[in-house]
C-alpha cells in the first residue's frame, strides 16, 4: 500500500518540483540580451576655417590692415590676419541613434512581451520602442 | 459533496477566481504567468497569459521558463481542474451554456485539434514567421478579443482617445465562439484551447484525480447523464478532454482522489 502511494505521488510531485525549479530559474538566473536603441547626444569639436571676421576694429580702420605700409610703423602686418587667441574649433552637440545591449531577466522580458516591447530581428532581440513603454499589445 | 452544493460551489469558485484575475489591487504583475487563459492585454489583468507568453517566447526564440514552470506546476497538481474551476474564458462559456437552447455534442476526436493549435499557432508559426504573421496565435485569440480589444476600445472611446479598432478576423472568431457556446458546451475548450490540451495531458499523472469506486456503482448511469463533455465520466480520470467540472460526482461511485488511484475505472463498460 505504501509503495502504491509512493508510486502514485512520485510523478506529480516530481513534475511540481520541476515546475517550481523552472520558475526559479526563470526569475533569478535566466537572462537574455536585448538591444535598446537609444538617442545619444555627443559633443564634438569641429574645426572652423579662419575668417577675417575676427580682425580688430582698430585694424580695419588703420591703413596698415589693408596693406598700406607707408603710414605704418614697425611690425604692422601687410594683410588681414586671424587673431591667434581665438579658438580654432566649434563645439557642437550631435544626436545619433546607438545600439545599447542590456541583459534582461525573464520577469522583465515577460513584461515587455505583454506589450510587444521586444521583437526578434536578425538573430537578436531588439526593443521596439524608445522612451515610454507601449500601453497595449500590438495584436 | 453532491449535485446542488457542488454546482453552487463551482460558480462561486469561478467567480472568485475571475475577480482574482481581474487585478482587484491593481498589481499588474505581468512578469509572472497565471495558470489560466486570460489575456494580459486586458486592462484588468493581474498576471500574464501563459499561452501568450509561450507564443511570444517562440516568436523571439527564447525559452519561457516562467510560463512553462507555471503550467507544469499547476498541471501536475490539478490537471484540467484549472479549466473547470478557475479559467475565466471557460466561465464565460459556462454562463452562455446555461441559456436554454438546444445543445449538440462535438465528436470526441475533435479534441485532438487542440494539439494542432498548440503546435501550429502557438509554437510553429510564431517561431518561423514571427509575431507579425496573421496566424500568430494572439492575433486570432477570442479571449484576447473579449478581454482586451473590446474593453480597450470602450476605454478609448470613453476617454476621447482615437480608437484602435481590433482586427475584424479576431472579432469574427470571438462572435463565432460566443454564438456556438449557446449550442454546444465550451466550444473553445473542446476544440481549440491549447492550454486545455496541455492540462489534459497532465490528467494522466496529476495529484488530484476523479476516483471511481465500483463497489458503490449501481449502474444508474447518472455519471453519463451529468457529464457534458465526453459522456465517459467514470473513465475520465485521465481523459484529456475532461475539464474536471466534477459534475459527475453526483454519483456516489465517484470521488476526488489524491493518494491512491483507482484502476478499476477501466473495468467498467463506457
Amino acid at each position: 500500500m505504501r509503495q502504491q502511494i509512493f508510486r502514485r505521488l512520485i510523478t506529480p510531485l516530481f513534475l511540481a518540483c520541476a515546475g517550481i525549479a523552472a520558475t526559479i530559474h526563470g526569475v533569478w538566473f535566466h537572462s537574455v540580451q536585448v538591444i535598446n536603441e537609444k538617442e545619444i547626444e555627443e559633443t564634438k569639436q569641429i574645426p572652423v576655417k579662419p575668417t577675417p571676421t575676427n580682425l580688430l576694429a582698430s585694424d580695419l580702420h588703420s591703413s596698415s590692415a589693408w596693406g598700406d605700409d607707408s603710414s605704418s610703423g614697425e611690425g604692422a602686418p601687410g594683410k588681414a590676419t586671424v587673431s591667434q587667441s581665438e579658438p580654432a574649433f566649434v563645439v557642437q552637440k550631435i544626436k545619433r541613434i546607438a545600439d545599447v545591449p542590456k541583459m534582461e531577466f525573464e520577469p522583465s522580458l515577460l513584461r515587455e512581451l505583454t506589450v510587444g516591447g521586444v521583437t526578434f530581428h536578425a538573430g537578436e532581440l531588439r526593443r521596439t520602442y524608445q522612451g515610454d513603454t507601449p500601453a497595449l499589445c500590438p495584436t | 459533496m453532491k449535485h446542488s452544493r457542488l454546482s453552487r460551489w463551482r460558480i462561486g469558485v469561478q467567480s472568485g477566481f475571475l475577480l482574482a484575475w481581474l487585478d482587484p489591487f491593481l498589481l499588474r504583475m505581468h512578469g509572472f504567468c497565471s495558470p489560466v487563459f486570460h489575456c494580459h492585454s486586458c486592462p484588468l489583468a493581474t498576471l500574464a497569459c501563459p499561452i501568450g507568453i509561450l507564443a511570444n517566447g517562440s516568436a523571439i526564440h527564447t525559452f519561457p521558463f516562467i510560463a512553462l514552470g507555471a503550467i507544469v506546476f499547476f498541471g501536475a497538481l490539478f490537471g484540467s481542474l484549472i479549466c473547470g474551476w478557475a479559467c475565466p474564458f471557460g466561465f464565460l462559456q459556462d454562463l452562455l451554456g446555461k441559456i436554454p437552447t438546444p445543445k449538440f455534442e462535438l465528436p470526441a476526436w475533435a479534441g485532438w485539434f487542440r494539439f494542432a493549435v498548440l503546435l501550429g499557432l502557438v509554437a510553429g508559426i510564431p517561431f518561423f514567421f514571427g509575431e507579425d504573421s496573421p496566424f500568430f496565435f494572439c492575433r486570432l485569440c477570442p479571449a484576447g478579443a473579449i478581454e482586451a480589444a473590446v474593453p480597450n476600445g470602450v476605454q478609448q472611446a470613453v476617454t476621447g482617445q482615437p480608437i484602435l479598432w481590433p482586427s475584424m478576423v479576431k472579432v469574427a472568431i470571438l462572435a463565432t465562439f460566443l454564438a456556438s457556446s449557446l449550442f454546444t458546451r465550451r466550444p473553445w475548450c473542446t476544440l481549440f484551447c491549447p492550454l486545455g490540451a496541455i492540462y489534459g495531458l497532465f490528467n494522466h499523472v496529476s495529484l488530484l484525480f476523479v476516483r471511481f469506486q465500483p463497489a458503490h456503482c449501481t449502474d444508474c448511469d447518472l455519471c453519463h447523464k451529468t457529464c457534458q463533455y465526453s459522456k465517459r465520466s467514470e473513465g475520465r480520470a485521465s481523459d484529456p478532454r475532461c475539464i474536471r467540472c466534477l459534475e459527475c460526482m453526483q454519483c456516489n461511485a465517484l470521488t476526488i482522489g489524491i493518494l491512491t488511484r483507482s484502476d478499476e475505472v477501466r473495468t467498467r463498460t463506457v
